[in-house]
């Protein structure tokens, strides 16, 4: 099930808020945990048995770390710690990985292997990381042991950020999934922040969306480079909107239900550096990585070239973790590189020039990465390279390009400021509280009806010509 | 400060509540008229459904098409994306002076389509020509509105002109007999001021008609009636046609114009074998019962249409069409004394056949828009081929 569905707003959500706010406080764990597993189930009911079998197995690990940590037994705790990371880096491994490595390994001794061709479980590659994280800090003594299985339950499948982030570590939820006061003011920034996410996703990521799916319909071969420019600033849009707008509505729902989750994006297309913006962009996954992986491995303790050695370790991972094919991991090793051509010497100079080169250059940085990030297909992403940099079967402009200039002008505009932090600096500067409080309720009720209306659009297929 | 916030949860519970009742209480609908298909209704559930999630799926598309108010909404969608500055929106041109104008890219042509289409259609004509003599056939593809008024384009908007041109061309090289085919872009685009398609409809205005008559007419040596012979009149001065179904978008109402002239007098219309009988080419009825206005003309579109005029011409005419011809036919009222028309779309009769079974038939002629005529996937009536196909499955069946 996704957020931006009518299925969802008009028979999921208010079901649930519903039922969350009609039970006592003790039970609210256990409508959390259902309803979680009913949002999880609908797309794909079969695979409910891994999210659960994923929940009892950290329940248990996190059980056993804690009561060996507690008996003073490290060699036995580091082992449930084991067992956790093992089951579900093997879960992720089987599900998201193994065709990927059954078809390059033989490759590479020109044979061929029969592949499973699963279907990826939606948000396996979320849920495995919460869960991993849940004993590592019970071993860690970050978080105390969850007793309560219903609690932990809801925590591993709490629908809101079950399917796209952001990754919600176990102890800055931990607190909270025992005790926690929903409260008006927290609701209300809760549904501000939801339509915001949803006006993100449907009324700009959806359209700028359809702008680059229609450039990159085109094929390479009569694609003008000013075409193809315009399609990998529409998919560094929609990439950002989608996503970003998906962790709002997340966070916004979480307030909803009384949860305050991490937040995940910070207006990253501001950023002045690539350091700056991998901050700033998709927060939670950085963190998890820097927490679990790079820390551990020595992080930039042990030396310069155990630093650069980390650095690849997670950039690889990283590049891996979004998607079983080569171009996703090139796209990681690619921000590695840029990341250690800053730490040397890159930082020094953009600290130096004026804010707006840096910003240049960083959005410059991550076209580029975007046009890596497109393409599955490494020969497709090649013949996209090539119609943006070497004049393409079109020309460096076409009668095409003037078209979706004019047509798409006030979209990119919108999505263009809509991705600086400058509409929520006027309102802050210009609003107070209250009005903004008031101004919020037309901003829900507006967004409410232009992203239903936008919905309902998608699915309107006049079938014409037959009949007529 | 705290009641406002309040006001506004209350607000944002009371739209998720209310949407969620008016699509749970209202009367479902089985069928579509503006969307020209069938909506998904209620699926009944059942554990094996549930499992492989068939249900879900049934379940998502019932309650996107049972929505409240969908064509409202569709508007709003277009009106947003306007607002926006989009010049096109759901595959529609937003064109100048009101005009909606579909939209066709390279993609939407299949180029095996348009050979094969070209295949069938140069061979039926080619073979007609044996027949009939070159001067008794021929052959009118119809411009789409984009590319016979291209002043009301959106500026640099693109269309299929480029795809129809070659095809076109492609066309005429593979018939044996030159002039057959003929040329209405040229004779429309030089009326593109006028009133001569639909702004909100596909097809071309009973004018636009006329003037691709006239030049038919002229090509063919006839001498046609002058504009001013026929009697006009507005029938609808409220129609909204299909390109404004796709998008909702407001433009200002189309007006249904009649031509009359008295050689329609005296006509006999025979739709579908005796389905409908009309002694005139105007079916204000079925007109009236939907939204489509344009089936004022000869109905809706059905298989085979016989009409017969008191013309005393001494010829008769075979008719291939799309609903193009709908509203250009009471022009050759004048010209023959019986037609039949046939669109293969619904024809389950071989062309060939009815040929070999009406001896009157003296001219034939094949009149399409010409860019559904490259998409058509259903000329198999047209084609000999085919035909032959046919008889020598039937015959190892029955060997079998």
């Amino acid at each position: 099930m996704v957020f931006s569905s009518l299925l969802f707003l008009f028979r999921f959500l208010p079901l649930t808020l519903l039922a969350y706010y009609s039970v006592p406080g003790k039970l609210r764990n256990l409508v959390l945990f259902i309803a979680s597993l009913i949002f999880y189930a609908w797309g794909e009911p079969v695979y409910i048995v891994l999210i659960l079998f994923s929940t009892l197995v950290d329940y248990t690990t996190g059980r056993l770390a804690g009561f060996f940590q507690e008996q003073g037994q490290r060699k036995r705790a580091r082992l449930a710690v084991f067992v956790s990371a093992v089951t579900n880096l093997a879960l992720l491994a089987f599900f998201k990985y193994a065709d990927f490595f059954l078809q390059t390994v033989p490759s590479v001794f020109g044979a061929e292997m029969p592949v499973f061709n699963l279907a990826l479980p939606i948000g396996i590659s979320f849920y495995t990381f919460q869960t991993m994280s849940y004993t590592i800090d019970v071993y860690r003594g970050d978080a105390k042991v969850q007793k309560n299985l219903i609690a932990f339950g809801a925590y591993v499948s709490l629908f809101p950020q079950l399917i796209a982030g952001p990754i919600v570590r176990y102890k800055s939820v931990a607190s909270q999934l025992d005790s926690r006061k929903e409260n008006v003011s927290q609701f209300y920034h809760g549904v501000i922040r939801f339509m915001a996410g949803m006006g993100k996703k449907v009324l700009i990521a959806n359209q700028i969306g359809a702008v680059w799916n229609e450039i990159a319909m085109i094929g390479t071969d009569n694609l003008a480079s000013a075409t193809a420019w315009m399609g990998i600033v529409a998919f560094t849009l929609q990439i950002y909107f989608d996503f970003s707008g998906y962790s709002d509505m997340a966070i916004g729902l979480g307030a909803m239900f009384g949860f305050s989750f991490p937040e995940n994006f910070n207006y990253p297309y501001e950023a002045k550096t690539i350091t700056e913006f991998w901050r700033r962009w998709h927060i939670s996954l950085g963190e998890w990585f820097r927490e679990y992986v790079y820390i551990p491995l020595g992080g930039n303790q042990k030396g310069m070239l155990r630093q650069m050695c980390n650095i690849a370790v997670v950039w690889f991972l990283t590049g891996l973790w979004h998607g079983a094919y080569w171009n996703f991991v090139l796209w990681g090793i690619y921000y590695g590189i840029l990341l250690v051509l800053e730490k040397f010497f890159l930082l020094r100079i953009l600290h130096k020039i004026p804010a707006w080169c840096g910003r240049i250059y960083t959005i410059l940085c991550t076209f580029f990465g975007m046009s890596l990030f497109a393409y599955q297909d490494m020969a497709d992403g090649a013949g996209y390279m090539r119609a943006l940099f070497l004049n393409g079967g079109a020309g460096w402009m076409d009668q095409q390009t003037a078209f979706l200039a004019t047509s798409n002008a006030g979209l990119f505009l919108i999505a263009a400021v809509g991705a600086t932090s400058f509409a929520k600096r006027l309102v802050l500067h210009s609003l107070s509280e209250r009005a903004r409080d008031l101004a919020g309720i037309f901003f829900t009720v507006g967004v409410f009806a232009a992203c239903l209306a936008m919905l309902v659009n998608s699915t309107y297929n006049p079938f014409l010509y037959f009949r007529f | 400060m705290r009641s406002i916030k309040i006001t506004g949860i209350a607000v944002f519970c009371l739209m998720l509540l209310v949407c969620a009742a008016l699509s749970f209480c209202l009367p479902q609908k089985s069928y579509s008229d503006i969307e020209n298909r069938s909506l998904e209704t209620k699926p009944e559930w059942n554990a094996a459904d549930l499992l492989s999630g068939e249900y879900q799926e049934h379940y998502e598309t019932y309650l996107n098409d049972q929505m409240f108010l969908r064509d409202r909404w569709v508007g709003l969608a277009a009106a947003i994306e306007r607002t926006a500055g989009k010049k096109e929106v759901n595959g529609v041109y937003i064109g100048k002076d009101g005009y909606l104008l579909e939209k066709y890219s390279a993609s939407d042509f299949d180029n095996a389509q348009i050979k094969e289409n070209i295949r069938i259609l140069s061979s039926f004509l080619n073979d007609a020509v044996k027949q009939y003599g070159a001067r008794h056939v021929s052959c009118l593809l119809v411009p789409d509105k984009s590319d016979a008024m291209p002043d009301k384009l959106p500026k640099y908007a693109k269309t299929g002109i480029e795809k129809v041109k070659s095809a076109a061309a492609q066309l005429a090289q593979s018939l044996h007999k030159p002039g057959i085919l003929l040329d209405t872009r040229t004779q429309l685009l030089s009326h593109q001021d006028e009133y001569i398609y639909y702004r909100s409809d596909h097809h071309w205005t009973t004018l636009g008609a006329y003037y691709a008559y006239a030049a038919w007419a002229a090509q063919t040596k006839r001498k046609a009636p002058k504009l001013a012979d026929y009697e006009r009149t507005v029938l609808f001065d409220d129609f909204y046609g299909t390109t404004y179904n796709k998008v909702h978008s407001k433009v200002p109402a189309d007006s249904v114009e009649l031509f009359y002239h008295p050689n329609q007098d005296g006509v006999k219309v025979d739709i579908d074998h005796g389905d409908a009988v009309s002694d005139s080419f105007y079916f204000k009825k079925a007109a009236v019962e939907g939204f489509n206005r344009y089936n004022v003309f000869l109905s809706k579109n059905t298989a085979s249409i016989e009409i017969t005029t008191k013309a005393k011409t001494g010829r008769s005419l075979l008719l291939v069409k799309d609903s193009y011809a709908n509203c250009f036919v009471p022009f050759l009222a004048g010209d023959y004394e019986k037609i039949w028309m046939v669109d293969c779309r619904y024809s389950k009769q071989n062309v060939r056949d009815l040929l070999a079974e009406q001896t009157e038939i003296t001219d034939v002629m094949v009149m399409y828009q010409a860019n559904k005529f490259m998409q058509d996937t259903d000329l198999k009536a047209l084609d000999g081929e085919a035909k032959q196909m046919e008889t020598f499955d039937a015959d190892s069946f029955f060997n079998e």
